[in-house]
């Protein structure tokens, strides 16, 4: 590690600085205006398994740019994502990034030898050099770090990172240091928590989190700035802070911004975004925002869903509940007399020390509440980050509830561990992680107290984990609502990544289960307000 | 009187060790089972260079830290791929390797000291020289006490200076999330090599005055107790700040010389004495993991 | 030849060390070295009821009893409680080494720090076909073999083992399916001290034991779980197997003093080249993207 002489230091810092409060005149003087691409990616093939996710992709980035990168779930918008901050190599392909006045280069597939190389040149620090940073979906600040600490010590070229000089130049790092303090004071100021400087990062809310997250990006000298999901659980006021923020970096002409944001959240990206990236079927589709802007968001899905499970004289009712959600209650037409089964009364739910589920208000913290009766389905819409899966989770008692009470056939069972809840008669598939990958579909649906083991037995032999991704929801929403107590069932983004025939399928599962119990699904929906 | 001063000396050596550790256990999050054997390395390096070439006790002891700091690549290469108990099973293969070294490094033919008859197996070395400045050498327990105080006010100033540099902020931000500082373009795999190599070099400085102390070294100084031992003043004390392990040294060194005092059998002392540090370890586990005085918890 | 019978022999008992080492490793992920504790503990056990003139079944009844106990009591009292605090791999780690420290130390203040044998008189020897082996050596592969292969039958083969895969596959899918968590993991730390005190008694039985080989013996078990690999059950049997031949043929090849260095030699050789273990494949998993 070679440490810069002290003279330009401070230069340096006065840039970043610059940069990261958006003042355009000094920052125009600083970046030459050219049209050279910041980025470009020529022939990118990668693959799991054989199954090709980028494939053959090839794609220019210019300076300056706002790029929303858009997708459907599994389009490989995160792989390409951790290909291009050096988290994870492709097969094949040519990627070249603008630094200064050169060009920095990676092509693929690498020769054996360079393989052998311990210091190997495809990495996330040698990228983070040339100018790519990332801010993760789940942000992930320093939790040991107090906040300005969480931003200075991205502050690239410090002479106090080598332990020698921390020694031997004792007085250089300590000015530089104080260079960076005030420079990262500013950064917080600007982000309008100052105060909470000497604060952890779980004090936070969501929104500033995430700004401290791209502060700290931009800190660490970054000029092509990948953010994954950055509004996700954004209530409307943090997804206004956040793209402020997006906006006034942009502005300065010197940093390129790609945007990945799930479908639901676009509206609000296409307010900044100068250009739109569609990846399908593995190659990369350029299009103008004003085109998608003029595409209307499909919801027709879940609606269609919705009005099968209706038939035609069946009732729907929309409730709304805290933070924008909505909870779609749906009674086919046989139900008559409402027969409760699940009630969730004033319930609220922490995340650290982060409130998930309730809202604020002016007398303490509302909870929420809603009842499902036999025979129901009641849909959750929420956007995404609104903490479904908390809720769910919560509810089947993996989680820890801060106040409120969840019944179950009029019984509590907040006090039950997860096992009791099961036999109590509530059962949760959940989104992710959901199947026990070395066991065969017969022993899971075993596992599962599973009262039919008829059904599916052409699966019996086979692994849970070779089933393709239908036919394992199929068995899992099978085993889950097969649950000999079953009352009521929780599903949590059933329908994600499936094709229209296969949810076509599911509806059928599940309604197939209605007579005896209550289910909740959780979907993920547009905010409202936009 | 001497036994107050042999009591500070044992503190002060054991101070610096475990200041060392925490370095490594605190700031990156990694425990390592293998200290006890580069403040063997320190030991013997001493023992060797004064008794064979007549070194003072600074280049010596330098030379310890030298080769202690060039042999700590044998955790720190592994330590870029393997964290969490991975990590601590490759430090115990590399304790292991050492303490067979230390042991089997012996041919009964041959002079202890030469080539073929390094470490004189389970026998050690003997007649290890006092520590000596320019020919000046002290011999007196007071002035060693001195010496060794001294040297644990140097390390702590050290290690002060270091764990509040920049370079400490990039380890902690290490220990918290590797990818994400990776990604800030700091060079994790350069600042793992540098803590551990100067974790080692300032546990091989401490059997340096160990063994200029104590005037003879054997094999059992790199045995797995010794390890743990020194493990548990850093878990006792606290790891994350720099005044943790020197409150773990001075309580673990504190219960064998209580046990001392209630008159204990010496048989069964040193039994009782381990079965203390046992149960401290559990209790700290439960009801205080950051340890006494420490501020970052165990991963 | 005869070596290699030899490291066969003294494999198959190490192989009961490492499916207790797994058989809580797996699902629950503590390091449990406290299991180095009983080990030395249960020999002490068996060897007090023979001294008070118990008849041998009897003993080795009560001290296989005395180990899952103990093993129940250290998840009762330490890693459940741990578990439940939501405490970090290393704490459970570190608390085990102190259940180790403590439970050894115990042993050696009641009864001594010097070696003990279990076996009165001296060993018969027989021949099979050029090789020799005494009775302690046929005892323990009659044993170990009947032992482990209830091990391999009660997993593979009952609801009982295959809740126990499950358990190990999914921890929190296996709850959610409602089944008791607590129950279960009791039921591994309970398995675990019953696969280590036969072990250990084997093991007594054949060479003397005293109050400091337990770890010695753990970590030597451990090193061959690595070696099969740490995320299956059946793996580390054959990788313990496999180390007690490797060993055999360093101290035939060498000498008995590089033994452990050998060991450990190759223990960071599978952590750094195949860090999931010699004899595990990758599980074909949908690429999380």
């Amino acid at each position: 590690m070679i440490a810069p002489t002290t003279t330009n230091t401070p230069q340096r810092l006065q840039r970043n600085l610059l940069r990261a409060s958006g003042d355009q005149t000094s920052v125009a003087q600083v970046a030459p205006a050219e049209s050279r691409p910041a980025l470009s990616i020529s022939n990118l093939t990668k693959s799991y398994g054989g199954q090709v996710v980028l494939d053959d992709l090839s794609v220019g980035l210019q300076q300056g740019e706002i790029v929303l990168l858009r997708g459907d779930n599994g389009a490989g918008k995160t792989t390409l994502i951790n290909i291009l901050t050096g988290n994870l190599e492709p097969d094949a392909g040519e990627i070249d990034i603008a630094v200064d006045q050169s060009t920095e280069s990676f092509r693929f597939p690498r020769k054996w030898w360079s393989s052998l190389n311990p210091f190997q040149h495809f990495t996330p620090e040698r990228l983070a050099k040339a100018g790519v940073a990332r801010m993760w979906q789940d942000v992930r600040l320093l939790p040991s770090l107090d906040l300005s600490d969480n931003v200075a010590v991205a502050s690239p070229e410090q002479i106090g990172e080598n332990p020698l000089w921390a020694f031997l130049k004792p007085n250089a790092w300590r000015r530089q240091e104080r260079s960076i303090s005030q420079a990262t004071q500013l950064v917080l100021a600007d982000l309008g928590i100052a105060e909470l400087s000497n604060k952890s990062p779980d004090e936070l809310s969501l929104g500033q989190s995430k700004r401290v997250a791209i502060a700290r990006a931009v800190q660490s000298g970054a000029r092509i700035l990948f953010l994954d999901e950055p509004l996700s659980g954004l209530d409307a006021r943090g997804m206004h802070e956040v793209l402020s923020l997006l906006e006034s970096l942009s502005s300065s002409g010197k940093i390129t911004i790609v945007i990945i944001e799930h479908i639901f959240n676009i509206s609000h990206i296409m307010k900044i975004a100068t250009k739109v990236w569609t990846l399908r079927e593995g190659k990369i589709f350029t299009e103008r925002p004003e085109d998608v802007r003029r595409e209307r968001s499909c919801d027709t899905d879940f609606q269609h869903i919705i009005d099968r499970l209706a038939g035609d004289a069946g009732a729907v009712v929309n409730l709304p509940l805290v933070n924008g959600a909505t909870l779609t209650q749906v009674a086919p037409a046989h139900v008559q007399d409402l027969d409760i089964i699940f009630e969730v009364q004033d319930l609220v739910v922490h995340r650290g020390r982060r409130l998930v589920i309730g809202e604020i208000a002016d007398d303490g913290i509302r909870g929420l509440s809603f009842k499902i009766a036999r025979g129901q389905i009641a849909i959750l819409h929420a956007p995404n980050g609104w903490g479904k899966t908390t809720l769910l989770e919560a509810i089947a008692g993996l989680l820890p509830v801060s106040s409120g009470k969840i019944l179950v056939n009029n019984r509590p069972v907040d006090k039950m561990r997860p096992w009791q809840r099961s036999s109590a008669g509530l059962s949760l598939l959940r989104a992710r992680d959901n199947f026990f990958a070395t066991l065969t579909v017969k022993e899971s649906l075993e596992i599962a107290n599973n009262s039919d083991t008829e059904s599916l037995s052409c699966f019996h032999k086979k692994r849970v984990s070779d089933l393709s991704g239908g036919e394992r929801q199929r068995v899992l929403t099978n085993s889950v609502l097969g649950n000999r107590h079953l009352t009521i069932g929780l599903l949590d983004e059933p329908f994600s990544a499936l094709d229209p025939k296969r949810v076509e399928e599911l509806t059928e599962t599940i309604m197939a289960k209605l007579d005896l119990a209550g289910i909740l699904i959780a979907i993920p929906s547009t905010v409202t307000g936009s | 009187m001497n036994y107050a001063l042999h009591l500070m000396i044992f503190m002060s050596i054991y101070g610096i060790v475990a200041a060392s550790l925490n370095i490594v256990s605190g700031y990156c999050g990694l425990l390592t089972m293998a200290q006890a054997s580069y403040f063997a390395v320190g030991c013997y390096t001493y023992a060797l260079a004064t008794t064979k070439s007549g070194m003072d006790f600074i280049p010596a002891s330098l030379l310890g830290m030298v080769i202690a700091g060039l042999m700590s690549l044998a955790i720190s290469v592994p330590a870029w791929r393997l964290r969490g108990d991975s990590f601590v099973l490759i430090s115990l293969a590399v304790q292991q390797m050492l303490f067979s070294l230390f042991q089997n490094w012996t041919s009964p033919n041959s002079e202890p000291g030469t080539w073929s008859n390094l470490t004189n197996g389970t026998f050690g070395l003997t007649n290890i020289p006092k520590p000596s400045f320019f020919g000046m050498q002290l011999t007196d327990i007071e002035s060693t006490a001195a010496l060794a105080f001294g040297a644990l006010i140097v390390c702590m100033l050290l290690s002060r200076v270091l764990l509040r540099s920049p370079w400490s902020r990039v380890l902690q931000s290490m220990r918290d999330d590797e990818l994400v500082t990776r990604g800030m373009g700091k060079n994790v795999r350069l600042a793992k090599i540098q803590a551990i190599a100067i974790s080692c070099a300032m546990a091989a400085f401490g059997g340096a005055l160990y063994a200029s102390y104590v005037n003879y070294v054997d094999p059992t100084i790199a045995s797995l107790d010794e390890s743990m031992a020194v493990l548990c003043m850093v878990l006792v004390g606290g790891t994350g700040n720099f005044r943790g392990p020197i409150v773990g040294a001075i309580v673990l060194l504190a219960i064998p010389e209580l046990l001392r005092f209630c008159a204990m059998p010496d048989t069964i002392a040193s039994n009782l004495r381990l079965l203390i540090y046992g149960l401290i370890l559990i209790l700290m586990m439960h009801f205080r993991p950051q340890g006494l005085a420490g501020s970052y918890r165990i991963s | 030849m005869q070596i290699i019978v030899n490291g066969l022999i003294s494999g198959l008992s190490l192989a009961l060390l490492a499916a207790a080492f797994s058989v809580v490793y797996v699902p629950t992920r503590v390091f449990y070295i406290a299991l180095a504790g009983i080990y030395t503990l249960v020999p002490f056990v068996a060897w007090a009821c023979l001294q008070n003139l118990i008849p041998v079944p009897a003993a080795v009844f009560v001290a296989v009893l005395c180990g899952t106990l103990l093993s129940i009591g250290c998840e009762m009292f330490n890693h459940g409680p741990l578990d439940t605090k939501g405490a970090s791999s290393g704490a459970h780690m570190v608390s085990s080494l102190g259940v180790y420290i403590l439970l050894s130390q115990c042993a050696a203040i009641f009864w001594g720090n010097e070696t003990k044998v279990l076996r009165t008189g001296v060993d018969t020897v027989s021949t099979f076909s050029g090789i020799i082996l005494t009775q302690s050596q046929q005892i323990s592969v009659v044993v170990s073999v009947m032992v482990l292969t209830l091990y391999f039958v009660v997993l593979h083969g009952s609801k009982a083992g295959t809740r126990f895969r499950a358990m190990a596959d999914n921890a929190t899918e296996f709850v959610l399916r409602g089944h008791n968590l607590s129950v279960m993991r009791i039921a591994s730390f309970a398995a675990s001290g019953a696969l280590c005190s036969v072990s250990s008694l084997l093991v007594a039985y054949d060479i003397g034991f005293d109050a400091h080989g337990g770890l010695t013996a753990v970590l030597l078990a451990i090193v061959g779980v690595i070696i099969g690999g740490r995320k299956s059950f059946n793996g580390p049997i054959i990788g313990a197997i496999c180390l007690s031949l490797i060993r055999a043929m360093v101290i035939w090849v060498f000498s008995a003093q590089w033994a452990e260095a050998f060991t450990f030699a190759v223990l960071a050789a599978v952590l750094l080249i195949r860090p999931e273990g010699m004899l595990s494949f990758r599980m074909r998993l949908e690429a999380a993207s």
